[in-house]
Formats: C-alpha cells, sequence, structure tokens
C-alpha cells in the first residue's frame, strides 16, 4: 500500500512512463502491439476498396454455396475466430484440419442439413458494395475443403 | 506545478466510491466470462499467442490453473469491491486481474477495450482506496478528512486514460493516412471493413446500421465524425488541466463510443459504462452526506 508522497510520486511517473512508452511503436517498420500497454494501431490503417476476408463457406447439394458461422470454431468472439482462421490459413495442413473438424462437427450437430463440403475460403468483397446491403465476392481463394462425412456430395 | 497537480487533496470517499464502482464492474466482467476464459484456455495451443506479462510462457498453463486463478481472482475482486482486508486484496485484485485479462488476450486476439479495467485497477488496488466507503473503514472511529493520499490516484487513473486516448490519435496520424485520416474516407472505409467481416464471419445478417445509412445520405457527417474523434483524441490531455474541462471531455468520449456502437456495433464496455471517467467527477455526492472537514494545505501531512 503506497503511504510515502514520494512513493506516489514514482509510482505515478513510472505509470505514465510505461503507458505512454508503446508511443515508440508509431515509428518503428514492425509494429509490435501489447497488452495492456499499447499503442492503439486500431482504426488506423488504410484500406484498399476491396476487402479481403477469410471465412467458412459450405457448399451444398445443389451446387451453391452459403457462408457458415465462425462460431462453429467454438467459443470466442468474431475478431478471436477471425485471427485464428487467418493463421489457418497461412498452412495448407492447418487449413485442412480446421475444416475437417468443421465439418465433423457439423455432421453430428446434423446442423446446416444442405451441406456437403466445408470449405475454407478468402474472398474479397468491395466497400462500397457493402453499403448497399450488398455482399457478393469479387475474388475467390479456397484453402482446403472437407466433405461432411454421411452426406451426399453435389 | 505537477506536484501540486498529482498531489491535490479528495475525499476519502471519492476514492472509495471509484473503488465500489470499478470492483463491481470488473467483478461482474469477468464472472460473465467464465465459460470464455476457460474454453478459451483449453484452446489449441497454436492459437496461443502470449502477450504483456504472459509473454514469457512458451507454452500454455494447464486449465486447471487457469480456472483456480480466475476463481482467485473472483474473490479477491469482491474483497477489493466491499474493500475487505484491502491492503491485501487491493494489490491481490490488481495483480490477478491484469493476469486473467492479459491471459485471455493471449488467444489469437488483443482486446483494446480491456486495457483501461486493468491499469485503473492497478492504480485503486495500490492506492488507500478503502479508508471509506468499505468494510476496513468501520474500524476507524472518525471518517478520514481529505488528502493527497486520496487524491493522486485518481489524478493518476486521469492522466493514464487520456494518455490511451492521445495514443490512439498518434497511430492514426502516423499511419499511412496522416491528417488525411480526418477526411472521413478512412473511418467510412473502415466501418465498411468491419460490417463486411462480421457478415462473413458470424453471417450475422445484419447490414449497415440505421446511423449508417444516415450518415451515407449525409456524406460530410464522415468527415464531421472523424474529425472530431480525432481532435478528441489528440485534444484528451488537455481534460486534465481543469476538472470542469475534464468533465466537458469525459462526456465527450462517452458520447464517442455511443457513436461507435451505433455506427460500427462495437462495444467498448467500461468505457460505455462511464466508469472509466468516473475519477473525474466527484463521486461522494453520490452518497448521503457527512460532517464535512476543511481541505488541509498543500504539503500537510493528512
Amino acid at each position: 500500500m503506497i503511504e510515502r508522497q514520494r512513493t506516489a510520486a514514482l509510482t505515478g511517473l513510472a505509470a505514465v512512463v510505461a503507458v505512454a512508452f508503446p508511443i515508440v511503436q508509431n515509428f518503428r517498420s514492425k509494429p509490435r502491439d501489447s497488452f495492456p500497454l499499447s499503442h492503439y494501431p486500431m482504426f488506423s490503417a488504410a484500406r484498399s476498396d476491396v476487402v479481403t476476408v477469410t471465412h467458412l463457406v459450405g457448399r451444398t447439394c445443389r451446387g451453391s454455396c452459403i457462408d457458415l458461422p465462425c462460431q462453429l470454431l467454438g467459443h470466442g468472439g468474431v475478431n478471436q475466430h477471425r485471427k485464428q482462421i487467418q493463421l489457418a490459413a497461412r498452412r495448407l495442413h492447418r487449413s485442412q484440419r480446421l475444416t475437417d473438424g468443421v465439418a465433423r462437427l457439423i455432421a453430428r450437430r446434423a446442423a446446416h442439413s444442405e451441406v456437403t463440403a466445408v470449405q475454407l475460403v478468402t474472398r474479397g468483397y468491395r466497400l462500397g458494395d457493402w453499403f448497399e446491403g450488398v455482399l457478393h465476392p469479387v475474388s475467390e481463394t479456397v484453402h482446403a475443403t472437407s466433405a461432411v462425412p454421411g452426406r451426399a456430395p453435389a | 506545478m505537477i506536484r501540486r497537480w498529482f498531489f491535490t487533496p479528495a475525499p476519502a470517499r471519492r476514492l472509495g466510491v471509484t473503488r465500489v464502482l470499478l470492483g463491481a464492474y470488473t467483478f461482474q466482467y469477468l464472472a460473465r466470462r467464465w465459460r470464455l476464459i476457460t474454453r478459451t484456455a483449453a484452446g489449441a495451443r497454436r492459437n496461443f499467442q502470449p502477450v504483456g506479462i504472459v509473454r514469457p510462457l512458451r507454452r500454455p498453463v494447464p486449465v486447471t490453473a487457469v480456472k483456480a486463478l480466475t476463481i482467485a481472482n473472483y474473490g479477491a475482486t469482491a474483497a477489493f469491491t466491499v474493500g475487505w482486508r484491502h491492503r491485501i486484496t487491493g494489490p491481490l485484485h490488481a495483480v490477478l486481474t491484469w493476469w486473467t485479462i492479459t491471459y485471455r488476450n493471449s488467444w489469437s486476439m488483443v482486446f483494446h477495450n480491456d486495457n483501461l479495467v486493468v491499469l485503473h485497477g492497478a492504480i485503486v488496488g495500490v492506492a488507500r482506496s478503502a479508508d471509506a466507503v468499505s468494510l476496513d473503514a468501520r474500524r476507524l472511529s472518525c471518517p478520514p478528512a481529505p488528502s493527497w493520499r486520496y487524491g493522486w490516484p485518481l489524478q493518476l487513473a486521469n492522466a493514464v486514460t487520456v494518455i490511451t486516448y492521445a495514443l490512439a490519435a498518434v497511430a492514426k496520424l502516423r499511419g499511412p493516412l496522416g491528417l488525411r485520416w480526418a477526411s472521413g474516407n478512412s473511418l467510412r472505409d473502415q466501418v465498411a471493413v468491419d460490417g463486411i467481416r462480421k457478415s462473413a464471419l458470424a453471417c450475422d445478417g445484419k447490414g449497415p446500421s440505421p446511423a449508417v445509412l444516415l450518415l451515407e445520405r449525409r456524406p460530410q457527417l464522415w468527415r464531421v465524425l472523424a474529425t472530431g474523434s480525432l481532435l478528441l483524441e489528440l485534444g484528451a490531455p488537455v481534460a486534465l488541466l481543469d476538472r470542469r474541462l475534464g468533465r466537458a471531455w469525459s462526456v465527450a468520449a462517452w458520447s464517442m463510443h455511443v457513436g461507435i456502437k451505433a455506427i460500427m456495433r462495437i462495444t467498448f464496455r467500461y468505457q460505455l459504462s462511464g466508469i472509466t471517467y468516473a475519477p473525474f467527477f466527484d463521486l461522494e455526492r453520490l452518497l448521503p452526506p457527512i460532517a464535512a472537514r476543511p481541505l488541509p494545505a498543500m504539503g500537510a501531512a493528512a
């Protein structure tokens, strides 16, 4: 417990320096974020007209494609799942393991009954389209595909 | 001058109410995330990306240890909130909350809205914040007089708050867009990126919010919002110059988070609760009055 002014002053100085210090990350070629001492890089990036998002989709028996919710990956928020998926997409065996797991899960839960295969894809979307309420991909890369056990492919 | 500002005397009850609000917020925040905390900790090792104090760990700690530490944190935070044996439970709450939230953030994603909960908890936890409005205070024969001991934690919490906002502004200005960030185009793009990610990943079926549709009808509002939020963040340190200015800035900063919620559907819980800005306010006025004491002279031992 802090009882003396000198200790309080030193504590205060140390805290202010520590909280402000991550400002140096803005001047580094590869800034590194941390917690709880951060340089708060959110919302500072420049965006192009097309954003790429890596996510799960399901191929249906009719040959169409539907988006699958990332909650199928387990607990965590959307942003946490996004990071998890991005990491998986960098390596083939991880992508495959991820889609295999989701395919087994939806078979076990008998969920998304029309889905016969699960894919991990990176798609490009135009930012302007979103404001119109439209979300059609303008590009697509498939990282991994897993058939849902017990369901006939399209 | 800085010394005078930092050691501004404050009533023990102001710091006490801040402790209660902060503790209650932290307790409910962590209690509602028991499953999230424990199940995330049981995730695949490849998703473990340690940050902060967790960085020295090469591998995740056993889930049973995470559960035990989280339960200990609940106990320490509850004791911190009611001000029971604060000399022990205050610092314990600070350390365990720092650990719990940092460990949670070491799984793929750092959540920046938790930073101030941890930092404020550390400051209030090591200060004499249970000399009033606490179980410990029942042992005191009379209420303590206003003192620098109750003032510095509030001043430091405010300083830490405004620094984080100023850092966010510097990151935008040092980013690839620089001052062009204020044009509003970047904010608009960011809103779209966030919306697209949520639509594609969570399949929430939600398109642009009504607030976004309103902004799209009056595109100049994007510039107003971007310029306003940049000025609010960059000018945050001004809030330390005067308590009334601090309160006005607090209301503006809180309003910005309400706007973020309405436009981007991003919830900065701690900021939206208002408790982030509590140290700027005379919270003791929320309590029934007690016999007032005169403020001691600057530098006097309280």
